[in-house]
């Protein structure tokens, strides 16, 4: 089997392997309390919660 | 925050039978007690992260509360697991159609979608009425399994809050926005008018998504090289974290 081939049937593997998350593979969050606690309300959902400050020592663009 | 855990496959799949809420932490007044109340650091004050599981009235803790997920569980497997079982217990039974997320202003979307590295898509329309009708339209495409999380939102009312875009204002309509590595301005990718039919908003996101580029940021890099720009995100309410304000002090001219 050349290298190539190789690395193709790994990457084959890993992906059959790999759990099933829809395209995205990220989270989707409300970002304010009103609406995302609002909509658990009404929905009847969970909350997974976890606030975050959208800066890393006063720079901003960074969690 | 602790991207181990939130980036876990098994927690991601699980997060998408909850309602998942990230406050942006030092950017409300109004927040900020819910959120000490659901975690108190050592200081007494409110730390940087809090992270909870709740139930769906906000009260009933259904896990440790702490500073991240790793107060509550020992690996992002079990962390997945214990969501899985909290899902049994509230079963999907409510017909319910998900709002468009959206973040608070146009600053701070340009800032969360540069920490995200996502594009942001602004709403933008002084009418109240138009804006309600295309937020109605883009949380259709928003909350299907290929855009789920991948673009961030929010609204803008006025020409003002798109000087961070630079150049002529534009028309009002659907504006879908690359933010700069410091998120504190962007670049309009693509653009509807208001009139857009459902096909032409979604074929203006796809773009977007297609085209916006992103760099790994490394942590030490963009600091340091935000500090020699002059970057300084100033936030809404002071910050109480102890570890913030110790590196804050040590910053020239800070």
């Amino acid at each position: 089997m050349t290298r190539r081939a190789a690395l193709v049937l790994v990457a084959a593997v890993a992906a059959v392997a790999a759990p099933q998350v829809d395209a995205a593979g990220k989270i989707a969050w409300y970002s304010t309390l009103k609406q995302g606690l609002s909509v658990a309300k009404a929905s009847g959902r969970p909350i997974l919660l976890l606030s975050a400050a959208p800066h890393c020592r006063g720079i901003s663009g960074m969690w | 925050m602790d991207r181990s855990f939130l980036s876990h496959a098994g927690v991601i799949a699980a997060s998408r039978g909850f309602v998942c809420i990230r406050p942006l932490t030092y950017e409300s007044a109004a927040e900020a007690p819910f959120l000490v109340n659901l975690f108190r650091g050592r200081s007494g004050g409110l730390e940087n992260t809090v992270f909870a599981l709740l139930g769906p009235d906000a009260k009933t803790r259904l896990c440790r509360t702490g500073r991240s997920p790793r107060f509550a569980f020992a690996s992002p497997d079990s962390m997945a697991g214990a969501m899985k079982q909290i899902l049994k217990k509230y079963p999907d039974t409510r017909p319910f159609d998900r709002p468009l997320p959206l973040l608070p202003n146009v600053r701070l979307g340009l800032n969360v979608s540069s920490c995200d590295s996502t594009p942001l898509a602004i709403v933008y329309s002084p009418d109240e009425a138009t804006r309600t009708r295309l937020q109605q339209q883009l949380a259709r495409l928003a909350w299907k399994p290929d855009h789920v999380g991948q673009v961030q939102y929010c609204v803008a009312t006025k020409p003002e809050e798109l000087k961070p875009l630079g150049g002529k204002t534009p028309r009002p309509g659907i504006l879908v926005v690359q933010p700069g590595i410091y998120g504190d301005r962007g670049q309009l990718i693509s653009a509807v008018d208001l009139g857009a039919q459902p096909d032409e908003l979604a074929n203006a996101i796809d773009f977007g998504l297609l085209a916006s580029e992103f760099q790994a940021k490394s942590m030490r890099f963009h600091v340091s090289r935000g500090q020699q720009l002059g970057v300084n995100w100033k936030t809404a309410i002071p910050v109480t974290d102890p570890g913030g304000r110790r590196r804050g002090r040590r910053r020239p001219g800070n």
